[in-house]
């Protein structure tokens, strides 16, 4: 089914609640997903998978071994483009595409291009445009080395126009168990409803 | 532009000897005493629309002789026509229900963005009555539902098809035909994304397309009892007077569920009221005024007096407020015969006496009648009360030390509340199960407590000042968070404080006796509301668009001269 960029940002960010993410990480979350969904990749889909893994366990997931992607982009963020050197590997991050997002919030913020890219996947950035390249599918889950390089002011953009990733308000069909598993997820931030909350909250 | 001075300023906003500062309006008993004005989106679009000469026209009416099937309103602007979409019910009356749980309407809607085709209509058939139940898509822009007041609905009918009009008096009781239950826009059940929309003039600004979507619902719910008239009353049937048409408006229930809206809004909150008070301090900063101007607002209070006779409530809070505004407007009116308006800062001086001697329902509705005789001075503003509301990035990089000092002077109002009483944190926000929609909880006496929303900025804010004092000052706030992730979204909320000085409810909103309404009455005065009448401390009913002109009276009528009673009418 289609669903639109609001309710994808909204599941998602409950979702993201519900496995047990602070609500500033389940808000960035949502926004992940819908920034991804906007451009037709497959980001609600890696949320569905990661959260519900680490729902079932979080230590596989936040441990040394393997870096969460979305704690790993909240650091990204909050580190600043200023402080961080020009070439950086970020190591072993599961679902890598999730840190996509952060990175282009964080470019855009500091009107400066990257580069972003993992084994089979190069992606560039820059005023806002993206490219994308895969030789390998972009939907990579296992953990992997993720390098990133901030784009000299002057550095030039040398892919090809075919491998641009336009951005659109459409709304994006997603699959049913994706979508079922953010639900499930989401479901555990709601309380069941007694006759006593009900009473009064709108018209008898 | 205030939006361009304010958004570039990294230090705090000051207002001027003439702006209302956020401690004076940001209270929830102020909120719960706003009343509509030039700003209101209902009188922003209805303007619009004059402006720009926009057609109207009802291209398809297939409703039967029971008044069940469907039609199709078009409403053509310079560069897009929108089409409301209605599908009339057979509703059983013990099916109808005005709560968020009920699951059969009266009526159902949708606006469509463009002109639906045969396919468009039998798709929208198969879901739009469903509501909740059904999926729409980037199509459409709103989905809506509506009940019937059955009793002036059979009333009408039967009179008109007697050949006779029915009487203002009668139908001022009610004020409407119809009565929504809810309009959802913005993305829900598959609706376009606001995105999609936002770059478009006419629905550029809050709540646009839900109000287009009333308003055209309006002209549905006439012109459905006026058919059945018709096929009740044959050749004796008669249309309804036009101006006894224009006292029908739209009704509207609004519960709990909106509540929450302003408090996870901050930005768009900030500039609906930095609009409004921006509004009000250029109005008092008028040096001279003019006998034209004083001729206007004098005719406005006059016409807010006939407002507050005919506004009823049995609410036992708003009862009493109703009573006294009527015995204030007529002292101020009063007030007003002796007033040298010759004096400078004419309007100022009225508004301070305001301020000193009437209650703040009373003072809110002198403000907002000062901005009527101003339109050059206020209706721009309506350009700045949008919000780009992409989340931002959290200024790690400060020193815990500057984070706590931000605390200080955007929330000192909250840090000065003693939360470790029952009663300071009685209640709790959660989002219910049933229907997915905002709920109040006791937080001493039900379940749930855990899975609370994070609505009590209060209490997050003197938490996050607590954790921070035990922090070491001059370390970096990124490594806060990285130890205190809890505090993510309200750090990147304080943060905001600094740009945004109208953003924060100053109040306790997890209080025992905090009234929701409150909030409510907020939101839905800018709407354009009037004659709040509060069912609950939890929902309000109001009318919506009465005595405004229909569309096809647009070009003729005044688009914006219709939100207060005019003096001719007698009050009740």
């Amino acid at each position: 089914m289609i669903y639109s960029l609001s309710e994808i940002d909204a599941t998602c960010k409950k979702a993201a609640r519900g496995a047990g993410f602070s609500w500033g990480y389940a808000e960035e979350a949502g926004k992940a997903a819908r920034w991804l969904a906007a451009h037709q990749l497959p980001g609600v889909a890696l949320l569905a998978e990661y959260l519900t893994l680490q729902k079932q366990n979080p230590r596989d997931y936040q441990g040394s071994a393997a870096r969460c992607p979305l704690l790993t982009g909240a650091m990204l963020c909050d580190s600043g483009h200023g402080e961080m050197e020009t070439s950086v590997v970020f190591e072993h991050v599961v679902y890598p595409l999730l840190l996509l997002p952060y990175l282009t919030q964080l470019s855009k913020a500091a009107d400066v291009g990257f580069r972003i890219q993992w084994p089979g996947t190069f992606i560039r950035c820059r005023n806002g445009a993206i490219y994308i390249k895969e030789e390998r599918s972009i939907a990579a889950a296992d953990a992997t080395d993720v390098s990133c390089d901030w784009l000299e002011a002057d550095a030039t953009i040398t892919m090809d126009e075919s491998f641009v990733r336009a951005s659109g308000a459409v709304g994006q069909f997603i699959e049913a168990n994706h979508w079922e598993a953010l639900e499930a997820l989401a479901h555990l931030t709601y309380v069941p409803a007694t006759e006593e909350s009900r009473r009064g909250a709108g018209p008898t | 532009m205030i939006g361009a001075s304010y958004s570039q300023a990294q230090c705090s906003w000051q207002p001027s000897n003439f702006h209302r500062t956020p401690q004076t309006v940001m209270r929830l008993s102020r909120m719960g005493s706003a009343h509509q004005s030039r700003l209101s989106f209902m009188r922003t679009l209805l303007r619009r629309m004059k402006r720009e000469n926009w057609q109207f026209e009802r291209s398809l009416f297939e409703i039967n002789e029971q008044g069940v099937g469907r039609a199709v309103y078009q409403a053509k602007g310079p560069r897009r026509t929108y089409s409301l979409v209605a599908f009339a019910h057979d509703l059983p009356d013990d099916l109808r229900s005005d709560r968020v749980i009920a699951e059969a309407w009266d009526a159902t809607f949708t606006l469509f963005d463009g002109v639906p085709t045969e396919d468009d209509l039998q798709r929208l058939e198969a879901n739009v009555p469903k509501q909740e139940a059904g999926r729409i898509t980037g199509k459409e822009l709103t989905m809506s539902r509506a009940n019937r007041s059955d009793r002036l609905f059979n009333s009408v009918a039967k009179i008109l098809a007697s050949g006779e009009q029915p009487d203002p008096a009668e139908i001022a009781k009610i004020g409407y035909l119809m009565r929504t239950t809810a309009v959802y826009g913005s993305g829900k059940f598959g609706a376009a994304d606001r995105d999609l929309i936002q770059s478009r003039e006419v629905l550029s600004g809050p709540f646009q397309a839900e109000m287009l979507t009333v308003w055209l619902i309006r002209t549905f719910t006439l012109d459905l009892v006026e058919h059945v008239a018709k096929c009740q009353g044959g050749n004796d049937a008669v249309t309804l007077k036009p101006e006894i048409r224009r006292c029908f408006g739209v009704g509207n229930s609004t519960g709990l569920g909106m509540a929450p809206f302003i408090v996870n809004h901050p930005m768009l909150l900030n500039n609906w009221i930095m609009a409004r008070e921006e509004a009000l301090s250029r109005v008092r900063s008028q040096q001279q005024v003019s006998a034209e101007v004083f001729t206007t607002f004098r005719a406005f209070v006059k016409r807010a007096r006939i407002n507050a006779d005919q506004w009823q409530s049995e609410h036992p809070i708003q009862q009493p407020k109703i009573v006294t505004i009527r015995q204030e407007l007529m002292q101020f009116d009063e007030q007003l015969d002796v007033f040298d308006l010759q004096q400078e800062f004419a309007l100022n001086t009225l508004y301070l006496w305001a301020e000193k001697h009437l209650s703040e329902e009373c003072q809110e509705q002198v403000a907002m009648l000062m901005l009527e005789p101003y339109p050059e001075l206020v209706d721009g503003l309506t350009g700045c009360m949008g919000a780009n509301e992409d989340l931002t990035l959290i200024d790690a990089k400060m020193s815990v030390e500057a984070m706590l000092l931000i605390l200080q002077e955007h929330y000192a109002w909250a840090l000065e509340m003693d939360f470790s009483g029952q009663r300071a944190r009685g209640r709790f926000w959660y989002v219910s199960e049933e229907k997915l929609e905002p709920r109040l909880g006791e937080r001493f006496l039900e379940p749930g407590k855990e899975l609370e929303q994070p609505l009590c900025v209060a209490r997050h804010v003197t938490q996050l000042a607590e954790a921070l004092k035990g922090h070491a000052q001059d370390a970096r706030l990124a490594e806060f968070l990285l130890a205190n992730p809890q505090f993510r979204h309200v750090v990147r909320r304080a943060q905001l404080a600094r740009k945004y000085p109208y953003m924060e409810i100053q109040d306790n909103l997890i209080a025992h006796d905090m009234l929701p309404i409150d909030l409510l009455r907020l939101k839905l005065s800018f709407f354009g509301a009037t004659r709040f009448d509060p069912r609950s401390d939890r929902w309000v009913r109001i009318t919506m668009f009465q005595n405004a002109p229909f569309p096809h009276e647009l070009a003729e009528q005044s688009a914006d001269d219709w939100a207060y009673p005019s003096l001719q009418a007698v009050p009740q």
